[in-house]
């Protein structure tokens, strides 16, 4: 894999170059002026000519979008008598071509690696893995809601990107960090950085090198029983009014829900995100909920991130982007919540 | 082939019982994209059931209750009529053309009158054109024309 | 300088102490600081030393009535469903109040949600509060660090900028239009009355898309949803919503898909639109916790501006009034009719005199 310079004309150019071959998605920054089915939710499709201005801090919405659409189709079906579909599920032939998306923060590439954990063994999110290449750009500045350092990530890494853009004063180090990348860059004639260019990004990373924290060390240490029983749950779950703003803008929320939607007897199955929010989340068909209660759901999410993903998996749910902390609507500060968890685990 | 428009009629039982079984008989020739839906009483029609309706590709519908004071569950339209007038405002309001959601009050239909009011609501529908706004499509497949 | 505000937020502390040490209440419904800059957190507080942490400001854009049954069941003696009802009277909750808050709780009252007996309202008038998005797409691009209020302006504080804005220019619109600011339900009263407001325009937002065609209100509902996630905090934080199983989660029948089809989307919020009608207070909640920036509160208002209209009621306004939407004066002319079209009404309170009473229940919030 390389790394080369490119001025950002030569970046313009390169992205006119994409856009004739593959789909470009750009954050959108605004509402869209009409509906348009050429809009994935905070995204738009690029549009030749149009500067490409990205927010400080992370993108309006995450990428799991792109690897995760809401709704997806998983077969298709008929119900009408003579329709050559009649019992039988079929599989969508779905689109092989490449999409590209430009402007990601490195908390959510953080995100798409993360979300393969529990995905690797499901064809359409790992399909969609192979058709999405990340155009990234390490952060230079931070909102006071980023937390990116807090879990283990680090605002300059590049992890999980396809391309990777790191700001120099008159252009970007460009790092090429795939296979979807080389095809990419595949025939431009970029030159590679210079020594001294690539000394000063290694080191501007050192300074911030992922990894746990001493807060993170202490969670992954305490018993569960502890963490669940903590009685800062109780103010927390009166607060929350168990909408799903958090978990359909949280990149690393992925739970979903499997449903067949029929119109006219022609059927599909779909797949959409669901909450841990929702009541009927957890119900079971008997009609017992395990989570009957705002308070345990509440707890749900924040212990799903912070204790049974990691112990599961490895690493903490959350990429510390932030967004939920804006968008809550009672203010429930991740943050927050955190410090609490860690004081309980302190506390004897 | 000329396009017929698909209506649903939500009839009060009681009240329209008549005109229900005179538009299935001979004397009246209901045309076959008319679904007759009868129901105990005109106020058990709720707004789930009129969007459910539109939903699902209806180009007309029409809802048939009973007059105030002749009804057969005594305050039956009570909480209804002005819930319907509202439902009805808003459909408007958010661009559903009006004449599309149509209902009426009146003691003692008889079938003349029911199927009166089902021609005059399809021909304002033939002259809207088939119904868009609200109907649930599926995502085409790839590959499928 | 104390502003009004902080002269509030300190009678609200100790009113609050004052209720929780002699016992009156178990549980004061209030605010506390929230995290960023024009945020606030509702907080239950149960003992008076936790009082400290209320604070009254112009941020105060949540309903606190949609907090208030599940704060009385949580003082209540724990029973089983086959107990018998206890006879002593049972704890008491208090709960802050502005107007619209207020008149939800009067909607409350007369769902019998609540019992107006276990509540006191302790009633603070309303200013006015300020829409956070408004103040946002003031600073485009910027980060809001830190907002200073003033009791006239607010000092708006960012890396490289700091503005003085007019508090008023960036009051939420449901708080301009509002001709009811002062509670009309006070057992204790904080700070100064605050006068009813004359409007001349309150359904202005309303009458421009109505003077539209259809075909450019069908573009303007489109647009305005189609960035809707489907994540329910308008309904959730609505203080009339609260049905166990709302209608989005029938299975059989399905009223509609779960997922972000726009004609989904759509029938949600027409269908949740119209399950407020005559109870909506216009408290604009879902319009400013909304994450997507949505104006769902138009077919709210829209609805309210119908009910006043057709049947010349405002919700909330009494707690012994019978629910509108649950009367049918059958006397009224205006009634017998055979489309849909709203019909004018001669005079404003036609009802009054034709006295049916209301039906036993709650046939308008049905779910």
């Amino acid at each position: 894999m390389q790394t080369v310079m490119i001025s950002p004309a030569e970046l313009d150019a390169l992205i006119e170059k994409w856009q004739t071959y593959y789909a470009v998605y750009v954050p959108a920054l605004a509402k869209p002026a009409a509906a348009t089915t050429d809009w994935a939710p905070g995204w738009r499709r690029f549009v030749e000519g149009e500067p490409l201005i990205l927010p400080v801090g992370p993108t309006p919405a995450s990428v799991k979008t792109f690897y995760f659409p809401q709704p997806e189709t998983l077969l298709s079906f008929s119900l009408e008598e003579n329709h050559p579909d009649k019992g039988a599920m079929r599989e969508p032939v779905k689109s092989q071509g490449m999409q590209v998306v430009l402007g990601v923060r490195p908390c959510d590439a953080a995100s798409v690696l993360l979300n393969q954990l529990p995905f690797i063994e499901d064809p359409l999110y790992m399909a969609n893995c192979q058709r999405t290449a990340l155009v990234g750009f390490t952060c230079t500045s931070r909102l006071s809601t980023c937390f990116c350092t807090e879990m283990g990530g680090s605002p300059l890494h590049s992890a999980g990107l396809d391309l990777a853009l790191s700001s120099l004063e008159d252009g970007f180090i460009l790092e090429v960090l795939s296979e979807k990348g080389e095809i990419l860059v595949a025939g431009c004639n970029l030159v590679p950085a210079s020594a001294s260019d690539m000394a000063g990004l290694t080191a501007r990373r050192q300074g911030a090198a992922p990894g746990d924290s001493v807060q993170l060390q202490l969670l992954r240490s305490c018993a569960l029983n502890r963490l669940y029983e903590a009685p800062m749950w109780q103010a927390l779950g009166e607060a929350c009014i168990n909408c799903g703003a958090c978990t359909f803008i949280c990149p690393t929320c992925f739970c979903f829900d499997i449903q067949d939607e029929v119109v006219q007897g022609q059927g599909r199955r779909i797949r959409y995100w669901d909450s841990c929010m929702f009541p009927l989340y957890s119900q079971h068909t008997s009609g017992h909920n395990p989570r009957g209660k705002k308070l345990q759901r509440t707890r749900n999410r924040f212990l799903h991130k912070l204790k049974y993903f990691p112990d599961r998996f490895g690493p903490f749910s959350c990429v510390g982007c932030g967004r939920c902390i804006g968008d809550c609507p009672v203010n429930i500060d991740i943050r927050e919540v955190l410090s609490d968890l860690v004081r309980c685990t302190e506390l004897e | 082939m000329s396009w017929e428009p698909g209506i649903v009629v939500f009839c009060c039982n009681a009240s329209c019982c008549a005109g229900e079984s005179h538009a299935s008989g001979v004397s009246f020739p209901s045309p076959p994209t008319v679904r007759i839906v009868r129901v105990p009483c005109a106020s058990l029609v709720s707004e789930y059931m009129i969007m459910s309706a539109l939903r699902s590709g209806a180009d007309g519908i029409l809802v048939v209750g009973g007059a105030a004071g002749d009804c057969q569950s005594a305050r039956g339209q009570e909480g209804d009529r002005r819930r319907f007038v509202l439902l009805g405002n808003l459909l408007e309001f958010i661009g559903i053309e009006p004449g599309r959601v149509h209902i009426a009050w009146e003691s003692a239909w008889t079938g003349e009158q029911v199927m009166g009011l089902v021609q005059d609501l399809i021909e304002k529908v033939k002259a809207l054109g088939p119904a868009r706004r609200l109907v649930k499509q599926l995502e085409p497949l790839q590959g499928e024309e | 300088m104390a502003t009004i505000n902080d002269k509030i937020t300190d009678a609200i502390r100790a009113q609050a102490r004052k209720l929780l040490e002699t016992g009156e209440v178990a549980a004061l419904i209030g605010y506390a600081a929230g995290s960023l800059p024009m945020t606030v957190k509702p907080l239950v507080v149960r003992r008076p030393e936790e009082c400290d942490r209320l604070v009254w400001n112009t941020f105060c854009v949540l309903n606190l009535a949609t907090y208030l049954p599940e704060v009385l069941s949580s003082v209540e003696i724990p029973r089983d469903l086959r107990d018998p009802k206890p006879e002593e009277p049972q704890a008491k909750v208090a709960i802050l109040a502005t107007g619209c808050w207020s008149r939800n709780i009067v909607v409350q009252i007369q769902e019998k949600r609540v019992a107006r007996e276990r509540v006191v309202v302790v009633g603070v008038g309303s200013r006015g509060m300020v829409s956070r998005a408004k103040v946002k797409a003031l600073f485009p691009g910027q980060e809001i660090l830190t907002v200073e209020e003033g009791d006239h302006d607010l000092v708006v504080q960012g890396l490289d900028f700091t503005e003085t804005i007019n508090r008023w220019s960036v009051v939420r619109d449901n708080c301009q239009t509002c001709a009811h600011p002062d509670p009309v339900l006070v057992d204790i009263r904080i700070g100064e009355p605050v006068s009813e407001r004359k409007n001349p325009h309150p359904y202005k937002q309303v009458e421009l898309i109505e003077q539209r065609s259809v075909d450019e209100r069908w573009a303007w509902f489109t647009a305005e949803f189609a960035t809707c996630i489907r994540c329910y905090a308008c309904r959730n934080v609505c203080p009339l919503c609260y049905c166990p199983t709302c209608f989005v989660d029938d299975a059989k029948p399905q009223w509609l898909g779960k997922s972000l089809d726009a004609v989904d989307t759509g029938l949600f919020h027409i269908l949740r639109a119209h399950h407020c009608a005559g109870r909506c207070t216009d408290c604009g909640a879902c319009e400013s916790v909304c994450p997507m920036g949505i104006n769902m509160r138009m077919l709210t208002k829209k609805l309210n501006k119908d009910v006043l209209e057709l049947f010349g009621i405002e919700a909330g306004m009494e707690p012994e009034a019978p629910l509108q939407l649950t009367m049918y004066p059958s006397a009224s002319p205006e009634f017998i009719v055979t489309d849909l079209a709203p019909v004018p009404v001669p005079s404003r309170k036609p009802f009054e005199s034709a006295g049916i009473p209301s039906a036993e229940g709650d046939t308008s919030c049905k779910p």
